[in-house]
Parts: structure tokens; sequence; C-alpha cells
């Protein structure tokens, strides 16, 4: 029986400690974890290593998380990739008619629950139909 | 005459040690976009979190005390000493140290807040806890600014004092 790939995720982030943090309790779920410092590596990362969703914080120096958004975008694979956008305080950082179904934010602070629902409801809702 | 803790409390620590790491996910989010920790950027998660999972038992080992009241409750002071010694050597000025706390208590609470038998409690079973948690939790903060009025009268590290006021003159 061949085994299942076990899914990607590309977590983007300027702080390390957060990087460290998602990655350990993403791996600790099953998943495999990718780790981009800017917004820019994150790009040269999707490119080689196709993650299946990606995770970004907002607030980064130079490219900003919904610049990351657009530019993954703008990959010929990057349509259909699921992204789910970090920032602090609970308002959305850009206009809700922006967050395509692609698409989810997290209010930081948020629990390792709500995390795991949302990254596993993006990735439920983006696999290949039977 | 001690008593025995509520059970409400008993259960209060027995869930807060189940969702120790969901406190410290969210404690970390925020307290690393701190001044002090934002602008160390190689920090290592460890030295970011430090020894607040011990301040988290600790705090759990004293919510279940039995209460006596002629006796207060112990002090964590080992713990809130031994943090605040580290910060200092980390040049991370008492401010920090006492919003991390504050970040922490918000932390513990938004998770209760989330507990469902927190929605079956009464009044002054959330009085009696608040009481008891919150009074821990100033007791870490007063030992934490004690510890550093000791190492800056020791003459310690000056940098603390000027990193306490990091716009001033």
């Amino acid at each position: 029986m061949a085994m299942s790939r076990r899914q990607t995720i590309l977590v983007v982030d300027d702080q390390d400690v957060i990087l460290d943090f998602m990655s350990e309790l993403l791996v600790d779920a099953g998943y495999a974890v990718e780790t981009a410092s800017s917004a820019v590596k994150a790009l040269e990362r999707i490119q080689q290593a196709r993650p299946d969703l990606v995770i970004t914080d907002f607030s980064m120096p130079g490219m900003d998380g919904w610049q990351l958004v657009q530019a993954i975008r703008a990959l010929p694979f990057g349509q259909d990739l699921p992204v789910v956008v970090m920032s602090a305080g609970s308002r959305l950082p850009f206009r809700s008619a922006d967050l395509d179904p692609r698409m989810a934010f997290l209010a930081k602070p948020f629990g390792i629950e709500a995390l795991m629902q949302v990254v596993q409801s993006l990735l439920d809702a983006s696999a290949p139909q039977p | 005459m001690t008593t025995n803790p509520p059970s409400l409390f008993v259960e209060t620590a027995a869930y807060l040690e189940e969702h120790e790491q969901d406190i410290l996910f969210r404690w970390v989010q925020i307290a690393s976009r701190l001044p002090a920790h934002f602008r160390r950027p190689g920090e290592s998660l460890n030295a970011l979190i430090d020894h607040i999972p011990l301040v988290l038992a600790h705090l759990r080992r004293l919510i279940v005390e039995p209460l006596d009241p002629a006796e207060p409750v112990t002090l964590p002071q080992d713990v809130a000493e031994i943090h605040a010694i580290t910060r200092f050597n980390q040049n991370i000025s008492a401010r920090i140290v006492v919003k991390e706390y504050q970040l922490l208590r918000r932390e513990i609470w938004a998770t209760l807040r989330e507990w469902p038998r927190a929605q079956q409690c009464t009044v002054m079973d959330i009085f009696l806890l608040e009481e008891r948690l919150n009074l821990m939790l100033d007791d870490i903060v007063s030992v934490a600014l004690d510890t550093y009025v000791e190492l800056i009268e020791e003459g310690g590290n000056g940098d603390v004092e000027a990193a306490d006021n990091p716009g001033g003159g």
C-alpha cells in the first residue's frame, strides 16, 4: 500500500521564535514544515518546495504578508494555494473583500486549536475532489 | 486550621496544566513583539520563554495549596527571582519583565474564559479564583521588582537602567 505524502506547510515570519514554535506544533500535528524569515525567501521556498499551504505573518519588514499573498497569486500554481495570514490585533489588516476562499485570517494571539482548525479546513477545501 | 482547597481550584490547576502549551503559544506571539525581545532577532524560543513554564507550574501548585488563614501562601520566590536575574543579565528592563507577567496573566485568563467549566461557576467561585490567581501573580511581579532593585543597588548592570527608558536621554 502506498503511503500518503505528508502535507507541507510553509511558515513565514521575521521572528525566529514564532517560526520555531509554529514548526514544533505543526510537526507534532503530522505536517512537514518549511520556514522562511521574509516574504522574498518565502517566494523562493514556494517555488522550490511547492507547499500545500502557507502561513504568513502580516507585519514583516520589506514585503508584508499582504504583498506576499498577491505575489503568490501571480505565480502559475499560486491561484489555489491556501494562505493563512496572522496579524496582531483583532481587525483585518486589509479589506475583508480581499479575503478569497483560499485565505484565512488569524488575529494574534490565537490558540493552538484555532490554528489547527484553520489549517485543516483550508487543506480539506483545497484537496482534489474524488 | 487549614482547609482543603475547593474542588474548583484543583480542576483549574488541572485545566491550566492541560493547556500550558496553548498559554505559552499565545504568550510567545505577543511577548516576542515586546521591544526588548523584538530587537533581538536571533533570540531562541528557549531564551524568550525562559522560566515561564516553571512560573506556570508554581502557580498551579499554589492554587491547590490548602487554605490556611494564619499562613500566607508560599511565594514562588525562587522562580521569580531566577527569571528576573536572567532577564537582568540579558539587559532587559524590569518594565519588560512586568509586561511579560501582565501578558501571562492575560493569557491565563483568556484560556480560563474558554473553559466550559467556568460557565458553571458562581460569582463567588470566580471571585475566589481570581483573588488567588491574581495575588500569586502580583507576588511574582513584586519579587521580580525587588530582585531588580537589589541587582541595581549592587551595581550589577547599568545598561538595564538605561533600557528602562529607551527613548530618554
